[in-house]
């Protein structure tokens, strides 16, 4: 699933900052980019979005006036260097209020957020959410989330961060895949692939070079044939 | 306390000039006469002393109104110097962040501009007066870092060449109006536009002209809030010495200060 977003931003080096963090997550695909809201309102009218980081303080009309007169309102990240702004942002039932100047893994969150928001609509089919089991905690931002390792499918490396594909939601982690692969190759998870750490628990299909979890398929690499072939061995009768 | 004394006085004179006539005449035939200039003198004694005091009072508390006043004013101006702009300051610091992360050059270049401005702002704002030279640098420094956030999209002018930079003037007082030259004409949209400032001096007298194109304007409620505050600060700081022509056009926004810094 990819947002389809689109950035109203009246600074050009905010703008470009956000384009920036915008194309290292595979999630977001930004259609649209505007200097003033004036322009955008009748895009957005027109198009229909997931969601929209907007400046408040741009020139013609505010972006809380913009957002305040959306009919469709796609998610609202609001971007500024006021703080006294966050009340009315919150107001108006935006997912994040990102504080200028604010860093990559503070995006992450804010994107985290609408991830989390977008997919609790859907039903959490996890029954075991909060049963004990074993579990590890992962850096959003500047929080630690806590997540069991039972409701982890996999894991998959980006550029810059990982992104926990779990059984109903996904979460973005500015995390390191070799730490990851060490910490939890005793837990039940193996490296299969330069981009992905897999919870065997999960596995539903071994394929000659693939292997399926969750209905979708994931590659294994040449590297790591061998420690899977190895994990295979251990488990066949 | 006054009306006592005079009728006290009154009645010694009256007994000393009437005791002549003896004292059965004297009430048999100036009664009522009598009566009435008593009552007359001590009426015009009371709404004598009467407008003494309020006169004295109504002073008192026209002084007491007048130094309220200044301390207000005191407390204001020190408040109007403290309100440097914020959104300024970060969204400058948001530019850095971006300029480090594509790890340009102009990084270093603005972290110098903006520790500039910050110095100026912190210990020499406080100051009652500063030297023109200061000022100066530290316009230049704020046109500097306004130019590379919107990418050199206009056509800035700056010339001081005619002006003795020694002479002392109260700090901060041209960048509201260059801040406000920028919130009214420039726009990275629009590569037109244009700001021109020119600042010069003849023997103690400071001439500063500020004129930009008109541009979208920014949402209102916080252009003019800057100008509002400068010309408090002049009227306070340079009592009749100083002139503030601002003149608006269609496309042409044009401000004109004369300042005598003797």
């Amino acid at each position: 699933m990819t947002l389809r977003c689109v950035i109203i931003e009246d600074e050009p080096m905010a703008r470009k900052l956000l384009l920036d963090y915008c194309s290292r997550v595979s999630e977001i695909e930004v259609v649209k980019e505007f200097t003033n809201g004036l322009d955008a309102l009748p895009y957005l009218n027109n198009n229909p979005i997931d969601l929209l980081f907007i400046d408040i303080k741009m020139p013609g009309i505010t972006g809380v006036d913009l957002v305040k007169t959306l009919q469709n309102k796609p998610k609202i990240i609001f971007t500024t260097a006021f703080a006294e702004y966050a009340v009315d942002g919150f107001e108006l039932d935006a997912t994040d209020y990102l504080l200028k100047p604010f860093n990559f893994p503070r995006f992450i969150k804010a994107v985290n957020k609408v991830l989390s928001h977008t997919q609790a609509s859907q039903p959490n089919t996890d029954g075991n959410k909060n049963t004990g089991g074993d579990y590890i905690f992962i850096k959003d931002g500047r929080d630690m989330v806590k997540v069991p390792l039972a409701e982890i499918l996999y894991i998959k490396g980006q550029k810059d961060y990982v992104k926990f594909t779990l059984r109903n939601r996904k979460i973005m982690s500015l995390m390191n895949m070799k730490d990851l692969e060490n910490s939890l190759a005793e837990k039940g998870f193996l490296r299969i692939h330069q981009s992905f750490i897999i919870n065997t628990a999960q596995i539903e299909v071994v394929s000659n070079n693939s292997l399926k979890i969750n209905g979708e398929f994931l590659p294994i690499s040449q590297t790591y044939k061998q420690g899977f072939k190895k994990f295979l061995d251990k488990h066949q009768h | 306390m006054a009306i006592a004394v005079v009728m006290f006085f009154q009645v010694i004179t009256e007994n000393a000039t009437l005791s002549s006539l003896g004292t059965s005449n004297y009430f048999e035939t100036f009664g009522w006469i009598r009566f009435v200039s008593t009552l007359w003198d001590e009426m015009s004694f009371m709404i004598f002393t009467g407008m003494i005091k309020f006169a004295v009072d109504w002073f008192e508390m026209e002084n007491k109104k007048k130094t309220l006043e200044n301390e207000k004013l005191a407390v204001e101006l020190k408040y109007l110097k403290s309100q440097i702009n914020p959104h300024f300051l970060f969204n400058t610091l948001h530019n850095l962040n971006y300029l480090t992360q594509i790890k340009s050059d102009q990084a270093s270049e603005v972290i110098v501009m903006l520790s500039n401005i910050m110095r100026y702002m912190i210990y020499d704002s406080n100051k009652p007066s500063v030297t023109l030279r200061k000022e100066i640098d530290y316009i230049q420094d704020y046109l500097a870092l306004e130019a590379i956030r919107l990418n050199n999209k206009f056509d800035l002018k700056f010339d001081v060449t005619e002006a003795n930079d020694q002479l002392e003037i109260a700090p901060l007082i041209f960048i509201p109006f260059v801040e406000n030259a920028f919130k009214h004409g420039i726009s990275d949209k629009d590569e037109k536009s244009w700001i021109d400032i020119r600042l010069s001096t003849k023997e103690n007298i400071m001439y500063l002209v500020v004129e930009n194109s008109i541009g979208e304007k920014v949402d209102m409620e916080s252009s003019g809030v800057g100008l509002e505050n400068v010309k408090k600060r002049l009227a306070l700081g340079y009592p009749g010495k100083y002139t503030l022509d601002i003149d608006e056009s269609e496309k042409k926004y044009h401000v004109s200060l004369t300042l005598d810094l003797a």
